[in-house]
């Protein structure tokens, strides 16, 4: 059941170049649907399923990305406290006051700050960045610390994904973007036109890292990406300021910051979604960007096109979606992949 | 039970505005409903009368601890159905973003607090300072329409955070301010039973109200008792990051016994040196003012009332990360022991 799989990825740990407890739960799975699985240098993992037919002079791949945002140690301190910084982007805002799961041992951090009362009052008013936060796990000083935990771990936020109040929303952590692969291995079990790959990405959140080995060895002349992206619907803006809202179905893409989407696709996708009555928006502003850019420029270049989940609170540890745009982006993903060529 | 245990069950528990079940049930589970009276302002209180020795008087102690926890409470509800809050209490704002809560309306209802994605940053004019609470959506995933069956103006909200154990036996939960100082009074409550103390009438008052109001449920319950010796228990700062040392304990150094020129000298005086003939660890708490406290309310009830404040050092006050180590809890009880088995001689 796809909300399953969603929770189950969502509360694994895997930030960007620590993926691989994501990649051997995708391995579990894909089993039942493909032996030709392959993984590259990079730990990406990549299937191919054969369809219905073989595309004459196309080749086709459905991708999403196993990270998460999350946080490494950078340093420890002599009095114990650690030293930390987003692998990712995130806004430090978020952070304080979080907990926090350090290195392989799972151990339980929390990220305080000085108390209010005790704060000057340029301190008050201005939001402590990543220089002036500390994880505390309750060490006295560094060699206590280094029982327990070393620099070069990873962090993750302590979430666990569950149903909000009235069943149609989740909230969690991850969502971007095991979202994404949650329905790749969902159409993965679906009879397929075509012959498709499908792409479970490393490191995107630092730079689309592991899309640019994909493609290389994918070479794909067509793509979807499948993504999370993000909703300013739960804020004070109103009209075009909320950029795309919750149950107002999949995004389908025409521009981002890193790409300007296939025209012919992105005709296709709305086309597709109106006839087949599937509840689609477009984003009304330029933001966010995702492995389609690089999947683009690879080789000798790809039509891309991105469908997506709008998502409240990205990269936090509270991530809130709304299980209809996810059947929306899934139902849609099927189809344009089965309508691609 | 352990202390680890009470103070977990008490942690996840709520009590804020006018709802006290939740965490008054917690502490009646734990010690039954024997010798127990709930006032008309939901204060919980615990007697116990020790054996009275020919010729004495009873000698009325009473130890106060408050079950209120810092929390909101919803004053809107917007037309797409996110709910708005104000502080109850003297929340940090700066550790509210993305954070989850429960609504405490016709059934808990679960919130996230809204947050601007990074890639949407630049929409914010003043990105790089806290949010103001009146400024925060939260987000309970339901329509207006859907909010209003649940949620009303007025009702009271709390943190969602479970309580949790770190290593080298801390904790780190919500509320730890004073499911602390509970967690306190229920372990002297339970050591006593064991000991033979004379000539005590102990009230152990789980008090409501502190927080907002100063002091609210305290000053009816010692208005009531008239003790003769008040000793409260709550929590207080310890060292963290950017703490200057002399502003703050020493969570690991024991309980902090508090002094300020409201408390009483004697009290203040026979802490210390039972502390340290028992070998029980303990810091000095040395305050220029009021203690921020009910011991403030508690001092000046009727003619007046001899108070003393004892303090467990916690980090990240007010947040629901707080963290404490559960020796500096027991270091506490026994000092509290010691004392009642001092004045039981007298």
């Amino acid at each position: 059941m796809l909300i399953n799989l969603i929770k189950e990825l969502s509360n694994l740990n895997g930030t960007s170049g620590d993926e691989k407890k994501i990649a051997e739960y995708i391995l579990l799975k894909i089993q039942q649907f493909t032996k030709d699985v392959k993984i590259d240098n990079l730990g990406n993992v990549i299937a191919f399923k054969k369809g219905e037919k073989t595309p004459e002079k196309d080749t086709i791949m459905l991708s999403a990305h196993m990270d998460e945002v999350g946080f490494i140690v950078t340093y420890i301190e002599d009095n114990g406290l650690i030293r930390f910084f987003p692998v990712g982007g995130i806004n430090s805002a978020v952070v304080i006051g979080s907990r926090v799961l350090v290195g392989q041992n799972k151990i339980l951090g929390v990220i305080g700050n000085k108390p209010q009362h005790l704060l000057s009052s340029s301190e008050k008013s201005k939001v402590a960045d990543f220089d002036n936060l500390f994880i505390d796990i309750g060490a006295n000083n560094k060699d206590e610390v280094l029982k327990y935990i070393n620099i070069g771990d990873f962090c993750y936020f302590n979430s666990t994904a569950k149903n909000m109040n009235d069943d149609n929303f989740l909230v969690g952590k991850a969502f971007d973007d095991r979202i994404g692969c949650a329905i790749l291995l969902d159409i993965l079990k679906e009879e397929l036109s075509y012959d498709t790959y499908f792409c479970f990405n490393t490191r995107e959140e630092v730079g689309l890292i592991g899309a640019k080995t994909v493609s290389h060895y994918v070479k794909p002349t067509v793509s979807i990406v499948v993504e999370c992206t993000t909703a300013g619907d739960n804020l004070s803006f109103s009209g075009a300021d909320k950029v795309c809202s919750l149950n107002d179905g999949v995004i389908i893409s025409y521009m981002d910051r890193g790409c300007i989407y296939d025209y012919d696709l992105f005709c296709k996708a709305k086309n597709l979604a109106t006839t087949q009555n599937i509840k689609y928006q477009v984003k009304t502003g330029i933001y966010g960007g995702n492995d389609s850019r690089a999947i683009q420029s690879s080789h000798n270049g790809c039509k891309v096109m991105a469908l997506s989940v709008p998502a409240r609170n990205l990269h936090t540890q509270s991530i809130v979606v709304a299980k209809s745009d996810i059947k929306a982006t899934r139902d849609l993903t099927l189809k344009l992949l089965n309508n691609i060529v | 039970m352990t202390t680890t245990d009470i103070l977990k069950k008490l942690s996840n528990s709520y009590g804020i505005g006018n709802n006290y079940d939740s965490v008054t049930n917690s502490i009646t589970d734990i010690l039954g409903k024997d010798n127990m009276g709930i006032d008309i302002n939901k204060n919980l209180v615990y007697n116990i009368k020790t054996e009275l020795q020919d010729g004495k008087t009873y000698k009325k102690i009473m130890l106060d601890a408050h079950i209120d926890e810092i929390g909101f409470i919803v004053t809107s509800i917007t037309e797409e159905g996110y709910i708005k809050l104000a502080n109850v209490g003297g929340v940090d704002k700066r550790l509210l973003l993305s954070k989850e809560v429960l609504i405490l309306g016709k059934k808990k209802v679960l919130g996230v607090v809204s947050c601007v994605a990074p890639h949407l940053l630049d929409k914010i004019s003043n990105k790089n300072e806290y949010m103001d609470i009146n400024d925060m959506f939260i987000d309970v995933g339901l329509t207006k329409k859907d909010a209003e069956q649940l949620i009303s103006i007025g009702d009271f909200c709390v943190f969602n955070e479970s309580c949790q154990c770190m290593v080298n036996n801390l904790v780190t939960g919500k509320s730890l301010d004073n499911r602390i100082g509970c967690t306190t009074l229920i372990e002297v409550y339970n050591e006593i039973k064991n000991i033979n103390l004379k000539n005590l009438d102990i009230y152990f008052c789980f008090t409501v109200k502190e927080e907002l109001s100063g002091a609210v449920g305290a000053l009816t319950i010692t208005n009531n008792i008239e003790p003769d010796i008040a000793i409260v228990v709550d929590v207080s700062f310890a060292k963290a990051p950017n703490v200057e040392d002399y502003k703050c304990g020493k969570m690991g150094n024991g309980v902090m016994i508090g002094f300020s020129p409201i408390l009483d000298n004697e009290i203040f005086d026979t802490l210390k040196s039972l502390a340290n003939k028992n070998n029980i660890k303990n810091q000095l708490e040395i305050m220029s003012n009021r203690t921020g406290t009910n011991a403030d309310g508690i001092v000046a009830v009727k003619n007046g009332i001899k108070t003393s404040l004892l303090s467990i050092p916690i980090k990240n006050m007010h947040s629901t990360i707080e963290m404490v180590l559960i020796d500096d809890i027991i270091s506490t009880k026994n000092l509290i022991v010691e004392y009642l088995k001092e004045v039981s001689k007298c």
